[in-house]
């Protein structure tokens, strides 16, 4: 798949949301442009909106959630506050935090087929992609297994894999690897970069460890209050030195970094990875 | 009793029980039930629950029905002792009451141990019940163990900050639950929310769904629902043929 990187998916302008009952905003004059094939990293404290956005993402906010919504968010062509949140689960798949809620079935079959029966699509068509995603994500062993069987790693590729099976443009996954041990967290998050390699696909993950995802993110945006404080190419946004006091975790090369330039040993680029931070020592 | 909540999972196993029409299964229950319901006697009673047991054997699935029967066995005396203290001094009737209780919970424990929600959906949605309400039903069994288990957390959690639940007299002890369930109330609404999340993300609600999973009657089907009722005849027969 050959991706544009000037069409833009997603568009923002000026987006507030305030629960019903809510005496804030949870999110406040967000504008922001999401290009097709752009791996976004949202970072930010909790409480700071992430989730909200998310909501707006696939019509959740304020289609499922009542409230005050302000400004115009445009997703892949249909205004999503006039969009059934079933109409943009189509070209939005979007992954929880939780396994145990987003997954229903008794079988990982099932769980795949659900998501096809209720786009309409007729049998061949459901056979044609269950086999497909069942090879794509190696999920033979698993099909006849309940969900609830599996390990934490092992539920989120399910539930990866029932919303990719729907094809859709863009994967928002809010916080994906919140419940998993370290090494099935990296074996989710290299299954995403895999999708956004190889199939081009639009993601967009919040998480908290920051490290798992800033190398191969394009694009990393900071949320604090409700807004956007920072939005740019992750170096660009890592090298701002009042990350910290803003609430993001940032990784330990990047504090390496900020500790040597302290002490006036500057490095030509911000390191996202151990190797990164190895070869610019060795250079210098 | 929340070890028997949690054990009520439906778990997928290839055997000819478990690939049986919903429908037949369906059928087959409400037959021996009413078989059940009708009889007073303990022979065609003791039968049922055999019949059960045999049904549970070849579905590779005794385990999980004897586990029912555990948890209900309390029930079941105290059924007996109940109708031996009120005065009907007919002690074959009282022990038939009480095995009526768990033959009828076999029955139905064995009809949800070897079919799984989707497939008894599918039958109801087969039989005119609309999605919707399937659906419901198919979250509510899924989400029984869940439930349960976050009970369970909120009593750990309440105990360990110093609630005694088994400390006082009635009104105590119910008073007791409130700090319970009102976290758990809480809790599940929100869970909800998740869930109702969750569908909707997967495009559920357009309205124009499609189904992939088609039933399919084969002659298992007739030779287990004659079997069925055979049974029912047989067990009709005793009850009005045999003193016991
Ligand atoms: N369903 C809701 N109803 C009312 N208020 C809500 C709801 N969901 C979130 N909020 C509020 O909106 C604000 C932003 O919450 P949100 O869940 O978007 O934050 P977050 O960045 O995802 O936090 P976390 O890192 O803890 O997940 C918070 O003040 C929160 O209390
Ligand atoms: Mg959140």
């Amino acid at each position: 798949m050959v991706s544009k990187p000037d069409r833009v998916l997603i568009e923002l302008r000026k987006v507030s949301f305030k629960y019903k009952g809510a005496t804030e905003y949870a999110i406040r004059d967000i504008s922001l442009r999401i290009h097709e094939g752009e791996f976004v990293l949202v970072v930010g404290p909790s409480g700071c909106g992430k989730t909200t956005l998310c909501r707006v993402f696939n019509g959740l906010i304020p289609n499922f959630y009542e409230g005050e919504f302000k400004g115009k968010a445009v997703v892949c062509g249909y205004d999503v506050a006039k969009t059934p949140t079933y109409i943009l689960s189509k070209y939005v798949g979007m992954v929880f935090q939780e396994p145990e809620n987003q997954l229903f079935f008794s079988t990982v079959e099932k769980e795949i087929v659900f998501g096809l029966e209720n786009l309409g699509l007729p049998s061949n068509e459901i056979a044609k992609r269950l086999n497909e995603v069942v090879e794509y994500f190696k999920l033979k062993p698993l099909l006849k297994k309940a969900p609830y069987e599996l390990s934490g790693g092992e539920q989120q590729k399910v539930a990866i894999a029932a919303c990719i099976a729907m094809r859709p443009k863009v994967l928002v996954l809010d916080e994906p690897t919140a419940n998993l041990d370290p090494m099935s967290a990296k074996d989710v998050i290299d299954l995403v970069k895999k999708l956004n390699r190889e199939r081009g696909l639009t993601v967009i993950i919040v998480e908290h460890r920051v490290e798992l995802i800033a190398p191969i993110a394009t694009r990393m945006i900071v949320m604090n209050r409700g807004r956007i404080v920072r939005d740019g190419p992750v170096r660009k946004v890592l090298s701002c030195e009042d990350l910290v006091s803003k609430g993001v975790a940032v990784p330990k090369v990047v504090e390496i970094y900020f500790k040597l330039k302290a002490k006036n040993i500057n490095l030509r680029t911000v390191p996202l990875t151990p190797e990164e931070l190895k070869q610019e020592l060795l250079r210098g | 009793m929340l070890k028997a909540l949690k054990s009520f999972k439906y778990i997928e196993k290839s055997t000819i029980i478990h690939k049986l029409d919903p429908r037949s299964k369906i059928l087959s229950t409400i037959l021996l039930s009413l078989g059940v319901l009708v009889s007073q006697k303990i022979t065609p009673l003791i039968i049922v629950t055999i019949f059960c047991i045999i049904l549970a054997i070849t579905a590779k699935s005794l385990r999980q029905l004897l586990r029912v029967i555990r948890g209900i066995a309390p029930w079941a005396a105290f059924i007996f002792l109940l109708n031996c203290l009120t005065g009907s001094d007919k002690l074959m009737l009282s022990i038939a009451m009480s095995i009526k209780f768990v033959s009828l919970a076999a029955v139905f424990s064995l009809f949800f141990i070897t079919t799984s929600p989707e497939d008894f959906m599918l039958a109801l949605n087969n039989l005119g019940m609309p999605y919707e309400y399937t659906l419901a039903f198919t979250m509510a069994m899924r989400f029984v163990p869940s439930l349960a288990r976050d009970l369970q957390t909120i009593i750990d959690a309440q105990r360990s900050r110093g609630l005694e639940l088994d400390k006082g007299n009635f009104i105590e002890r119910v008073r007791k639950y409130i700090p319970i369930l009102v976290p758990l109330i809480v809790y599940e609404i929100r869970r909800s929310f998740m869930i109702a999340e969750a569908l909707e993300s997967r495009a559920f609600g357009s309205g124009k769904r499609s189904s992939f999973y088609k039933l399919k009657i084969t002659y298992r089907d007739f030779v287990f629902a004659i079997l069925s009722s055979i049974l029912l005849a047989v067990i009709l027969f005793i009850d009005i043929a045999l003193p016991w």
